[in-house]
């Protein structure tokens, strides 16, 4: 079984898209928490800082303000996979 | 001869207008389209958080969060939002009018006014309405923050009970050719809750009540900031069209004014050949 998901990254002035996510990194309000495939369903405050997602292929960092993360990943159950991050700002940073 | 002077003058004045709304119609055009890309951008965010609270609202009791409470109505707070700049048709002044007769509905002395834009703001200081606070000048370089700042607030004067209910009366978007007046109440904020969302096994950190409690603010950011593009997304549509009238009236104008202007140079070189035939004339008596 592959071992990646889906990543968006919305803010009301951009959506950022990702197809194969392997790991991100978010700054959760009791401190960075990571998530994988299979990851149990969860929705998350998240505070300010830097979300880093590593795709099959590199790695991406933004840094964002506080938002929250809504993550559909369990196979438990017959919801798509799928994480999303809504935050307020986020901005691609350089690397 | 002064007439062919003052109509060839005419002209060219209406010429040069017609050239400066031709330009003032194309600026807009550009603007609308701009406004409304940025207003599709903005709809995956505010669906997703619309969703979230709608999932989340049916497992926690509504009374804890103060957003959604309803109140009983004593003042009420009403945003009105118009543009900066006139020369858009009736853009504003529908806008105004509609306001005006809405705070006569609910009383003067219990509405406080949001005014944003202009507009609004002179035209509401002026006549002695209980102005709160005037937003103006942000239209050229909005972004979200402004947005933000302008909902933090009314928010704030909310969770102060200074105002128990709030309105937004806007122009939406509707086609380039026309724009829906609207009047929305934005706070306490109405959620159809999911009860038939399924409710997998969820882990919420900190806590649902948290989390709707600061999802329900963001949700009311992304509104108002909706509602600003739509504002001026429309107010460039309106401006866009009347350029276009302003223009077709000046082609119109300056077709009549050549007519005349062509009937007068005739009638000018009809009187000079008249004037010579007749000098001949009179030299061969």
């Amino acid at each position: 079984m592959s071992k990646l998901f889906k990543l968006d990254i919305v803010t009301p002035i951009k959506t950022f898209s990702f197809d194969n996510v392997s790991y991100v990194k978010c700054p959760g309000v009791d401190g960075y928490f990571g998530i994988m495939k299979n990851h149990t369903n969860s929705i998350i405050n998240l505070t300010d800082g830097t979300i880093s997602v590593k795709t099959d292929k590199n790695e991406v960092k933004f840094s964002c303000s506080y938002g929250i993360a809504d993550i559909n990943s369990d196979s438990s159950d017959d919801i798509e996979d799928k994480v999303l991050l809504l935050v307020e700002n986020a901005e691609e940073l350089e690397k | 001869m002064a007439n062919l002077k003052n109509l060839s003058e005419r002209i060219k004045s209406v010429t040069s207008i017609q050239q400066v709304t031709k330009a003032m119609k194309m600026v807009a055009a550009a603007k609308v389209k701009k406004a409304q890309e940025k207003m599709e951008i903005s709809r995956p965010y505010s669906k997703s958080t619309q969703d979230l609270i709608c999932r989340i609202l049916p497992q926690i009791s509504v009374s804890d969060i103060s957003l959604v409470e309803k109140r009983k109505v004593k003042n009420t707070g009403v945003i009105v939002i118009t543009s900066d700049r006139g020369f858009a048709g009736s853009f504003n002044s529908s806008v105004i009018r509609l306001a005006e007769k809405e705070i006569e509905k609910l009383g003067k002395d219990s509405v406080q006014l949001f005014c944003l834009g202009k507009k609004a703001s002179e035209y509401f200081s002026k006549r002695d309405f209980n102005v709160k606070e005037t937003y103006f000048d942000f239209w050229k370089d909005m972004n979200y923050d402004t947005a933000s700042n302008i909902s933090a607030s009314f928010i704030n004067s909310f969770e102060n009970n200074e105002i128990d209910e709030v309105h937004v009366i806007y122009n939406r978007f509707k086609t380039l050719a026309s724009q829906d007046l609207i009047m929305e109440k934005v706070l306490p904020v109405d959620f159809t809750a999911d009860y038939n969302a399924t409710n997998y096994n969820y882990d919420y950190e900190p806590g649902q009540k948290e989390i709707v409690s600061t999802l329900i603010p963001k949700h009311i950011n992304v509104q108002m900031w909706q509602q600003l593009l739509e504002s001026y997304s429309s107010e460039e549509a309106a401006r866009m069209i009347a350029m276009d009238n302003a223009t077709e009236n000046a082609k119109e104008i300056i077709k009549e004014l050549k007519l005349e202007f062509n009937k007068a140079r005739q009638a000018a070189i009809t009187t000079e050949m008249l004037e010579i035939v007749g000098g001949a004339e009179a030299l061969v008596d």
